[in-house]
């Protein structure tokens, strides 16, 4: 500064072309990135080609494992994605074939070199790749990464180790997933890797957490012998959640959620009435409505008596919702009640209401034909469905 | 035999393209729904291997607005899709057939020729 207190010219000058330095080599960084990604993907289209008619011919049975040729090393990575596009896309004889393929040109072991040494993205793609070959070696790696703390390796080595299947990771899986960064929509991706044979674990979690609220709920009314098996049933819910609940966070109404969807979306009827337990005791609206539309989709007759006293609950969306799992449920045994609904003040309920009555059958339709010779609301909702059974 | 592939993955293309050629059909490819659409409507073809998932038209798009004018083109659904709603929303649409991703190439070959009772 000068005396005066200015900045002299000699140091804004400085500082200017300090700033404009700075942005000359940001500017060459991104043009020696782009030329490289260029440069690469040139090189993998040339390799493709290459690759490609050798490999098809290797696919159909037409060409030995032995007469196809080894892989640079410097190329290997290329061919992990060359084959991956293949590997992702098909199953059966030919995804066996290109495991052997893998395994014979190399790329296996360098992968699962990769999976120990590699760099984050490396670590990632190896274990996208193995895991989708099925690559049992690889487990021990993916265990070991699962405890990364970078979540692009750890959330790989997961979705590695749900594709090969490794049941003994299951718990850990869920509870490393959840005590981290992921949302829950990534462990449900995780739950859907390990496919529908996870319906009974997860199920086994809502189990034990109906327990848990039974407890909770029940001395209240209970004495005596029903207290003391009470008492029993909360020792066994203590020993279950010590073990797992309090690990796998499955008090929290989202992850709660997350299971109950999960278990819809693969309609496991077993789950039937744990879902239907769980509504009832929770007094979360968030976690009835999904046990709602769960129990909608899962569509079992037992559930039927539950859902009607939802009919009449102070939050209108639970009573649409109520109203549309009954009628993919038993509306036929429940005339009256979705009858009685088409007079909700909330628009959305009667609809629900009407759609259920119009998957009742005939005696469904009678209502709503009946009904248009009213006036009112009630009225307005028949007409409208008979409508839209008109059209189609 | 003129088969049409509607697929925007071009190693999937390639491969499905490889093996119905290898039974003798005739096979071209539209790399996205727009194209397949144009290209449908646009020559007399026997079959189309539909994909979903394609930029510009989905697969459900294409075949809603091929249906009007090729109401009898035989089509099969190939899609990573393959929940029972969307096996149903493709079938409802118009499909013949429904095939999901991960595939077997030898299936899909297997269906094709049973569609065309060339097998």
């Amino acid at each position: 500064m000068n005396p005066d207190g200015l900045v002299s010219l000699q140091t804004v000058f400085v500082l200017c072309l300090v700033f404009s330095l700075l942005i000359v080599a940001f500017l060459l960084v991104v043009v020696f990135l782009r030329l490289t990604n260029l440069f690469q993907e040139k090189k993998y289209i040339r390799l493709e080609q290459d690759w490609d008619r050798r490999f098809l011919l290797y696919l159909d049975g037409d060409l030995e494992l032995e007469t196809m040729p080894r892989v640079e090393k410097s190329e290997l990575l290329y061919w992990e994605r060359y084959l991956y596009g293949y590997l992702k896309n098909i199953r059966g004889r030919e995804r066996e074939l290109i495991g052997e393929l893998s395994r014979h040109t190399g790329l296996t072991a360098h992968l699962l070199h990769l999976l120990q040494r590699g760099t984050r993205w490396e670590k990632a793609r190896s274990a996208r790749f193995l895991g989708t070959l099925g690559e049992k070696r690889a487990i021990k790696y993916l265990r070991r990464n699962l405890q990364n703390r970078d979540y692009v390796v750890s959330l790989a080595a997961a979705r590695g180790l749900a594709a090969i299947g490794d049941w003994d990771s299951f718990h850990e899986i869920i509870r490393v997933l959840l005590q981290s960064y992921y949302t829950y929509e990534a462990v449900s991706e995780i739950l859907v890797d390990f496919g529908e044979q996870s319906c009974p674990l997860v199920h086994q979690l809502l189990k034990n957490n109906v327990l848990v609220s039974a407890y909770r709920q029940a001395p209240l009314f209970q004495t005596g012998h029903e207290a003391r098996a009470s008492q029993s049933q909360f020792d066994n819910a203590l020993q279950l959640r010590i073990r797992r609940e309090s690990e796998l966070d499955i008090e929290k109404p989202e992850v709660l959620c997350l299971y109950i969807d999960f278990l819809a979306y693969f309609n496991y009827l077993p789950a039937d009435r744990t879902i239907q337990k769980i509504m009832e005791l929770s007094d979360i609206e968030e976690v009835t409505i999904r046990c709602l539309k769960a129990l909608e989709r899962i569509a079992s007759p037992e559930t039927a008596t539950s859902l009607v006293l939802f009919l009449q609950h102070e939050n209108w969306i639970v009573r649409s919702q109520s109203a549309k799992a009954l009628g993919s449920v038993n509306p036929e045994a429940y005339l009256d009640e979705l009858h009685h609904l088409l007079s909700d003040q909330n628009w959305w309920v009667r609809f629900r209401a009407g759609e259920a009555l119009l998957k009742a059958g005939s005696q469904g339709l009678e209502r709503l034909k009946q009904l248009t010779e009213q006036e009112g609301e009630p009225a307005e909702m028949a007409v409208y469905m008979l409508e839209r059974l008109e059209k189609g | 035999m003129k088969i049409l592939i509607a697929e925007d993955d071009p190693q999937v293309a390639r491969l499905l393209q490889f093996k119905l050629e290898k039974e003798g059909f005739a096979v071209s490819w539209a790399e996205d729904g727009e194209k397949a659409l144009e290209m449908v409507l646009g020559e007399d073809w026997d079959l189309l291997l539909l994909d979903v998932m394609m930029p510009v038209y989905d697969g459900f798009q294409v075949l809603r607005r091929l249906r009007d004018q090729k109401p009898t083109l035989p089509v099969i659904i190939l899609s990573a899709k393959g929940q029972e709603k969307d096996i149903l929303h493709g079938l409802e649409l118009g499909a013949n057939d429904y095939i999901a991703k991960p595939f077997r190439p030898a299936e899909v070959v297997a269906r094709v020729k049973r569609l065309k009772g060339a097998g």
